[in-house]
């Protein structure tokens, strides 16, 4: 097997890198490993489940049946002979839901009607700009919220997860997350996306800085060394599609249209499928593009971050990573999001095969951490589109 | 009940324990190999840390606030165990077969589908009947305003007094023979466009075009006792609550909001819709025939229309749009010729004249 790009090798001393480091320093047989051993019919059936609550609840019962979902996978992910336990509820991700739903989303929903049904002001045009300002703050603050959520998901899900009995923590606040992460995402679209791999290293370190497992914290010293020429080529080729796309797009809509008359249902229908299409098509370039980066990336975080004195290491090549998203991607696409079960489990066996825990690090001997997590769940990510898992 | 091994974690450490367990008096007792050292569990306290799947240890812990937790590798072991306790189900510690399970969920989902399906169109008549007047009449202004801003162009509307108070005199005769709440409301745009549309509430909006190609004023009077079915038969308002309703279920159903997974469900109800609202012209027609018949006004005309109609289906865009939610038209004609009985007129030459004008 070949060895893979790592950016930090000094780190590694200890791992086994190939035949030579591994003859000079034997493996322990009790060396930690990551396994997953799932079952994706099981997933597939708990995900069944969900869907037919889901619709005979109108959708409430999904928080209960993402926690199904995550027990399951959580406690077949073992390092080691000890599973990890996922120990939150459905209602702590209800009660989150509904808190956002009361103050923030209903409130936004019913400023939109009222002001569409019922318009305030005498002019159209002072109705519209109203409108689109309403909009558009409605915007910044869901572009906020986004970054919010992330944090938020990610705390939750970290502190509620035990392992030896012991449960994992998290640090810091998701306001701060959101306004870094806010901030370096409109500096990503100010640079046309120049900024992203310095902007990723950024984000991650945070996140990854202020997660621990007991009382012992992860330290990541990861930056975007080796990141940047396989992102400018993933954004290279994205460019050539967007611009390509959008010429064919704009030239055949500027065509159909004839000057002075209305568009028809028909034409609009038409421009809408081919907008979507182009939506579709630019997606699908980035998945083709950026497997490469993504996989510097990976390497780079699990490369950079230490725990009780020993560190990690992803194995896996650009050719397997390719692997595991094109066909996730392409399953939810044609499935209306029915084969996410499938792409979950599909995730879980690729970490769990491709990322290694060095044996020098001591993860034996732990101790209960102090902070007690967040009390609510993560209901934030269902209004900003990350709900999925 | 015998003597069980087992592992205990205390929570405080992340050293694993070997145990003994057995059941004392209610009590789960947990007695550590080393030290002899003895806790108790109230049995009925047990819970499950998971539900437990084949090949997977038995984990269990007390209540929320104690961080101990058991492991028993062999599940089995603890089976009598796990029967005595209230709060356990055996359906989290003892699966069926997965494949009883995924038939009986598919069965389930195959249910839900066609209920979702059948039931949402049924479920919006008494939702949007429950909608107000009041309410009903602003969706009505907002959906007139877009329709404005969308098509109305810069021809402004058709404002001929003697037209409107005709085509008003027409609507409200036709409107006449059916029992509703509606003030309806006309409004003329001046544009080529060969259509007409119901917004909720009794407002109508006819557009130039249909009025030039009219053969006679019983084929507007056809093309209008349509509009006002819809607007009868709250079609807008369902149409409304149908798309919010399978929007809601469709984005719920996997609880995935992705991107990719948003864009295709949306496609699905863009397409689902299309097939619902050519039910609501079946009906919009049924009502049509109805008060024509009432008010002895020829179909003949109408069917003339839908007649000229199919031979220029397709060939014009204003005509393609107004086929593209409305059923074949050919079919739609020769049911309105054998289901109309009407043989006077729709109104006076002069109100047609004053029609026609109106835009002039």
């Amino acid at each position: 097997m070949a060895v893979s790009h790592l950016d930090e090798q000094e780190n590694f001393s200890d791992i086994p890198k190939g035949p030579k480091t591994a003859t000079a320093k034997p493996v322990p047989t009790d060396r930690p490993e990551l396994v997953y051993d799932g079952k994706a019919s099981e997933i597939l059936i708990l995900f069944l489940t969900n869907v037919v609550l889901n619709i005979l609840t109108l959708g409430f019962y999904r928080f209960w049946g993402k926690t199904r979902i995550r027990r399951y996978i959580w406690s077949h992910m073992r390092v080691g002979d000890d599973r990890f336990e996922y120990c939150g509820t459905g209602l702590e991700i209800f009660v989150s839901f509904m808190i956002i739903l009361v103050v923030f989303y209903a409130p936004f929903i019913g400023l939109v009607t009222w002001m569409t049904v019922d318009p305030p002001y005498d002019t159209p045009q002072a109705n519209i700009i109203m409108l689109n300002l309403v909009f558009l703050v409605g915007f910044l603050i869901i572009f906020f919220l986004y970054y919010v959520a992330i944090f938020a998901a990610y705390r939750y899900r970290v502190s509620r997860t035990i392992w030896r009995g012991l449960r994992g923590n998290m640090w810091g606040s998701p306001w701060i997350y959101g306004c870094i992460g806010a901030g370096l995402g409109m500096l990503n679209v100010l640079s046309l996306g120049w900024t992203k791999p310095w902007a990723d290293a950024v984000v991650f370190r945070y996140r990854m800085q202020r997660a621990g497992m007991g009382d012992a914290p992860f330290l990541s010293r990861m930056g975007c060394g080796g990141m940047y020429v396989p992102y400018l080529v993933a954004w290279m080729i994205t460019a050539v599609v967007v611009v390509a796309a959008y010429s064919v797009l704009i030239s055949l809509i500027v065509g159909e249209l004839q000057a002075g008359r209305p568009p028809s249902k028909e034409q609009l229908a038409w421009i809408q499928y081919a907008n979507l299409f182009g939506y579709l098509l630019i997606l699908l370039a980035w998945q083709l593009a950026s497997p490469w980066y993504k996989k510097v990336m990976m390497h780079n975080i699990a490369g950079t971050l230490r725990f009780r004195g020993g560190g990690f290491r992803a194995g896996f090549t650009t050719g397997q990573l390719y692997w595991l998203k094109i066909p996730n991607f392409l399953l939810l696409l044609f499935t209306l999001g029915l084969a996410f079960p499938y792409t979950i489990h599909r995730t879980a066996k690729f970490t769990a095969r491709h990322i290694s825990i060095g044996n020098d690090v001591d993860i034996f001997g732990l101790r209960r951490g102090e902070a007690d997590g967040p009390r609510f769940g993560d209901g934030l990510a269902e209004f900003v589109g990350i709900g999925g898992l | 009940m015998e003597k069980i091994s087992a592992t205990y974690f205390d929570g405080e450490l992340g050293i694993a324990s070997s145990v003994t367990i057995q059941s004392v008096d209610h009590n789960l007792r947990i007695q550590f190999d080393s030290d002899r050292h003895i806790i108790d569990w109230p049995i009925d306290d047990l819970r499950l840390t998971e539900e437990v799947h084949k090949g997977q240890p038995v984990r269990l812990r007390r209540s929320r606030q104690d961080p101990g937790r058991l492991v028993v590798e062999d599940g089995r072991a603890v089976d009598d165990l796990l029967r005595m306790s209230r709060r356990l189900r055996r359906r989290d510690y003892r699966h069926r077969a997965a494949t009883k399970r995924a038939v009986f969920w598919v069965g389930m989902l195959g249910l839900a589908v066609v209920a979702v399906w059948r039931g949402l169109p049924l479920a919006a008549e008494p939702i949007a009947s429950m909608v107000p007047l009041k309410w009903e009449e602003a969706l009505g202004r907002a959906v007139k305003k877009q329709v404005f801003l969308l098509i109305g162009g810069k021809g402004g509307t058709c404002d001929g007094v003697a037209g409107h108070r005709a085509l008003t005199r027409l609507v409200d005769r036709l409107g006449g023979t059916m029992k509703h709440r509606y003030t309806f409301r006309i409004t003329v745009i001046n544009s080529d466009f060969v259509n007409a549309a119901a917004a909720p509430g009794g407002y109508i909006i006819i557009f130039r075009g249909l009025i030039d190609k009219s053969t006679g004023p019983e084929a507007l009077a056809g093309v209008l006792a349509h509009e006002i079915g819809h607007v009868i038969e709250r079609h807008g308002t369902e149409n409304i609550v149908k798309i919010l309703g399978l929007s809601a279920i469709l984005s719920t159903m996997t609880g995935n909001t992705s991107g990719v997974v948003g864009e295709s469900t949306a496609i699905a109800t863009n397409l689902i819709a299309k097939g619902y609202s050519r039910d609501a012209e079946r009906e919009a027609d049924e009502i049509a025939i109805r008060m024509l018949n009432r008010t002895n006004i020829k179909g003949a005309g109408l069917v003339s229309f839908f007649q000229w109609v199919a031979t220029k289906q397709g060939s014009s865009q204003g005509l393609g749009a107004y086929l593209s939610t409305h059923p074949d038209s050919m079919t739609r004609a020769a049911r309105i010729k054998s289901r109309t009985t009407g043989t006077g007129p729709a109104m006076s030459d002069q109100e047609w004249q004053a029609v026609k004008s109106m835009c002039r």
